[in-house]
């Protein structure tokens, strides 16, 4: 994708979401899932790096996304941290915690990965569910919102433009290491190791920087998820949301920028479209779209679209 | 017996072979030769039902074999010994065997087996040793046995004395000549084009994938081309 | 002292022999197609939703679990002939995410068919416990561990004896070696995708009576059971049949000591024995990509 198509897609997206809300002014609810993927999309755009960009295959991503609630969470209601600090602690400690998971991965390759960054995503929520800091098993309830100076975030409205800026923010981040010297060394890596190796690069360190950049931004989306929703259990960040969101990176296009909106939406919306009664079809269409990504769109839902406008242009 | 018209194949889009037609008649040994790539094994692979063909037909007793999978061309009594010898290092040398065997009846197996202990008595002793621990002379005895176990009609051996010692590849070969005198007709692959012209009855010549000579192995054996390409004098 | 560390073990080999179990069919998938499948856990639990109303329908016990192996040998063996068989040539992670996709159908199908609200479901036998010597046990644990017994024994006749089986091992050591030779791979490749999700429905029967039957209660067995495989090598069924019951004991005589480690050990154990052995014991370097 060249820059000014990125520019553009930008730009219509911004042009399309930013009056989005004022369409729901009476279901603040809707603004809500609206919130809640842009949240996903954030912490895909994580894993959208360390799998799409690096080829590191990670299922233990949601326990990233605990971390950075957790602590967040934690700073803001036992020890009175400004929560926009404390948002920026969280960030900085699950990219730690990235940096810690990124040294085995440095000896693992494929599935011995995804197996051992299972076993400490899942490691993580059970410390989670022991620990009396976190609530345990009952949970952190009553998490107070964001705020901002003297500002709170609480509506759903003013949330989302906060969570569009710092996804748009995000998104360009990735978007302009990718198309760096060390975007191009990560493509590399994950293209084939050995030759990258081989050329000089250090594939180690490239490793360990995906590690913990998408760390970091799982990590984030934590945070503003747990100010968010303002409860925090540790069962939601457990394998199952970890699998999610790999399900959401594949489907929306791995190796592509705008994928993981693609994907949280598909993932967030898809069970509102289909309706309550049948809400777990949704798991089930969204499996499918998974393996039919693999089979056939390498670049899911982001190639489809690729492909439109295309048709388009020749025409 | 096996008959080849205008065959290509190969590796996906890359095709290695080019409309090669020959034919091996009951009885005979013939032996392709050829450099390394010239597309011997590819060859071979293609009759085994390795690799699928793009262009042409095979044809086996009158069977085409076109689009036969490998377990029907076996079934079909062609043996592929494959290059490297193959055999699997973690199964004893008895598994080996039985998997030869694989659509034999159980006592049909066992006097197979016998058949190929009484030719290599000394895989008999190793029987229950597994694959990995033999010598490479007799990692090549387990894969000609192998090849013997389910009655073949027609043995495809590619490079049958690759990396062998030299007194290993006359056993070898005396071998060959002794499967010729039991009725079993031998297409041989190799690199070696001194030992298989001593041993064969026709031979043809592939270059780059394509068929370049044929004829007896004797006439070919004093083939200036051939003397000065592959017999190195 | 001792006589708690004999009941400790008793019963964590009973929940070994479901880690091997599922185990089992990991190691031989893997070593077979090459293919780290995560499906298994939910296709257990499929499976165990589906004995659960054969049970409600008053289908005796045996015929349930013979029926439900059933169902995982059909699952199994047409998730290869028609998915799995079609993607052999995807990268090892693109095949990792397939059996991914899988296990959200097998997840959203359990969900939308028999619901999310927790079942009871049955043991096998009830009663009082078993004293044997010193060792107290349930009837239940007794049956999981004779069951998993003859089906670990008839594994290894299976593998060891038949054409099938050592055509199976001779797959796991050289493919091509093995179509070469004319072995039938397509058909032995189904035969092991059907054991591969017989036996975590059998696995998932067995263990269900501790927890209660939804559709996520196999996740943590189905983590316990790539913890065992790997833990024995991920290279040898009987690797991971050790491994499985030497992870169900250990896992018990910690949580006993130390309740804090219960979950947390064996997912700390897996990820230092991988550090030990970074690529299994195997050590192949991978340089597709997806």
């Amino acid at each position: 994708m060249k820059k000014t198509t990125f520019l553009s897609i930008a730009l219509i997206i911004l042009a399309l979401s930013l009056p989005l809300p004022f369409l729901y002014m009476q279901k603040p609810s809707i603004v809500g899932y609206f919130n809640m993927v842009i949240l996903f999309a954030i912490g895909t755009q994580g894993l959208n790096l360390l799998l799409g960009y690096a080829g590191q295959v990670s299922l233990g991503h949601a326990a990233f996304m605990a971390i950075g609630g957790y602590i967040s969470a934690i700073l803001v209601m036992s020890y009175n941290v400004n929560s926009l600090f404390a948002i920026v602690i969280a960030t900085a400690f699950a990219g730690l915690c990235g940096l810690l998971v990124g040294f085995p991965s440095l000896r693992l390759s494929g599935f011995y990965l995804a197996i051992a960054t299972m076993a400490l995503g899942s490691a993580t929520t059970d410390l989670i569910k022991r620990l009396s800091i976190t609530g345990g098993d009952h949970g952190l309830r009553s998490i107070s919102p964001l705020k901002i100076l003297n500002f709170e975030f609480y509506s759903e409205f003013s949330k989302y433009y906060l969570f569009l800026f710092m996804m748009v923010t995000i998104f360009l981040l990735v978007k302009n290491l990718i198309n760096s010297r060390s975007g191009r060394a990560l493509r590399a890596i994950r293209d084939a190791e050995l030759t990258a190796e081989s050329v000089g690069i250090n594939v180690a360190y490239y490793k360990l920087v995906a590690f913990v950049l998408s760390s970091m931004i799982a990590g984030l989306s934590g945070a503003l998820y747990a100010h968010s929703v303002s409860y925090l259990h540790p069962n939601t960040f457990g394998l199952g949301f970890s699998i999610e969101f790999l399900a959401m990176a594949i489907v929306g296009g791995l190796g592509t920028i705008w994928g993981p909106l693609l994907g949280a939406s598909f993932w967030v919306l898809l069970p509102r479209i289909i309706g309550p009664r049948l809400e777990y079809l949704s798991t089930v269409v969204f499996g499918i779209a998974v393996i039919l990504s693999v089979m056939f769109l390498p670049y899911g839902l982001s190639e489809i679209i690729y492909r439109l406008e295309k048709k388009m242009k020749l025409r | 017996m096996l008959k080849i018209e205008k065959l290509s194949s190969g590796y996906g889009p890359l095709e290695a072979i080019h409309g090669i037609s020959l034919t091996v008649e009951k009885g005979e040994i013939v032996a392709v030769l050829g450099s390394n790539g010239a597309g011997k094994t590819t060859l071979l692979k293609t009759i085994s039902g390795l690799i699928r063909l793009t262009k042409g037909h095979v044809s086996f007793e009158g069977t085409i074999l076109n689009n036969l999978e490998p377990p029907n061309i076996v079934k079909l009594g062609i043996i592929h010994i494959p290059e490297g010898r193959r055999i699997f290092p973690g199964l004893t040398v008895r598994e080996n065997l039985t998997l030869a065997g694989y659509y034999l009846k159980k006592n049909e197996l066992d006097n197979r087996i016998k058949f190929a202990y009484s030719i290599f008595p000394l895989l008999k002793e190793r029987e229950k040793q597994s694959g990995g621990t033999l010598s490479g002379g007799e990692q090549q005895m387990l894969a000609l046995a192998r090849g013997l176990i389910p009655n073949p009609k027609l043995l495809l051996m590619d490079e049958p004395s690759l990396g062998l010692a030299p007194k290993l590849v006359s056993l070898i070969y005396q071998t060959l000549e002794k499967l010729k005198k039991n009725g079993i007709t031998i297409l041989l692959v190799e690199q070696n084009a001194k030992k298989a012209l001593e041993v064969s009855d026709r031979a043809y010549v592939l270059t780059t994938g394509y068929l370049t000579l044929e004829g007896t192995s004797r006439g070919l054996m004093s083939n200036e081309n051939v003397k000065k390409l592959y017999l190195g004098r | 002292m001792f006589d708690t560390l004999l009941n400790l073990t008793a019963r964590g080999l009973s929940t070994g022999a479901i880690y091997s179990l599922i185990a089992m069919g990991i190691v031989l998938i893997f070593q077979t197609t090459s293919v780290m499948n995560f499906a298994q856990g939910n296709a257990g639990m499929f499976i165990t939703y589906l004995a659960f109303f054969l049970l409600a329908l008053k289908v005796p016990f045996p015929l349930v679990i013979i029926l439900a192996l059933l169902f995982g040998a059909l699952f199994g063996g047409l998730t290869e002939r028609f998915l799995m068989r079609r993607v052999r040539e995807r990268s090892h992670v693109g095949l990792l995410m397939i059996t991914l996709g899988l296990a959200l159908i097998f997840e959203g199908l359990a969900a939308s068919i028999f619901g999310t609200f927790p079942l009871n479901f049955p043991p096998i036998l009830t009663g009082p416990p078993v004293h044997v010597g010193p060792i107290i046990l349930s009837k239940q644990d007794i049956i999981v561990n004779l069951l998993s017994l003859a089906l670990f024994t008839l594994l290894f006749l299976v593998l060891y004896k038949t054409k099938i089986g050592i055509g199976a091992r001779s797959i796991a050591e050289d493919e091509y070696g093995a179509r070469v030779l004319g072995i039938p791979v397509f058909n032995i490749y189904i035969f092991i995708w059907a054991l591969g999700f017989a036996l975590p429905g059998l696995a998932g029967i067995l263990v269900v009576p501790r927890f209660s039957l939804e559709p996520h209660f196999m996740v943590p067995i189905q983590i316990k059971a790539f913890t065992a495989a790997v833990f024995g090598g991920m290279n040898s069924v009987q690797g991971a049949i050790v491994g499985g019951l030497l992870l169900g004991v250990l896992e018990n005589i910690v949580a006993f000591y130390y309740p804090i480690l219960k979950e947390s050990f064996s997912l700390i154990l897996v990820v230092i024995v991988l550090l030990i052995f970074p690529t299994g014991l195997f050590g192949k370097r991978s340089q597709r990509r997806f």
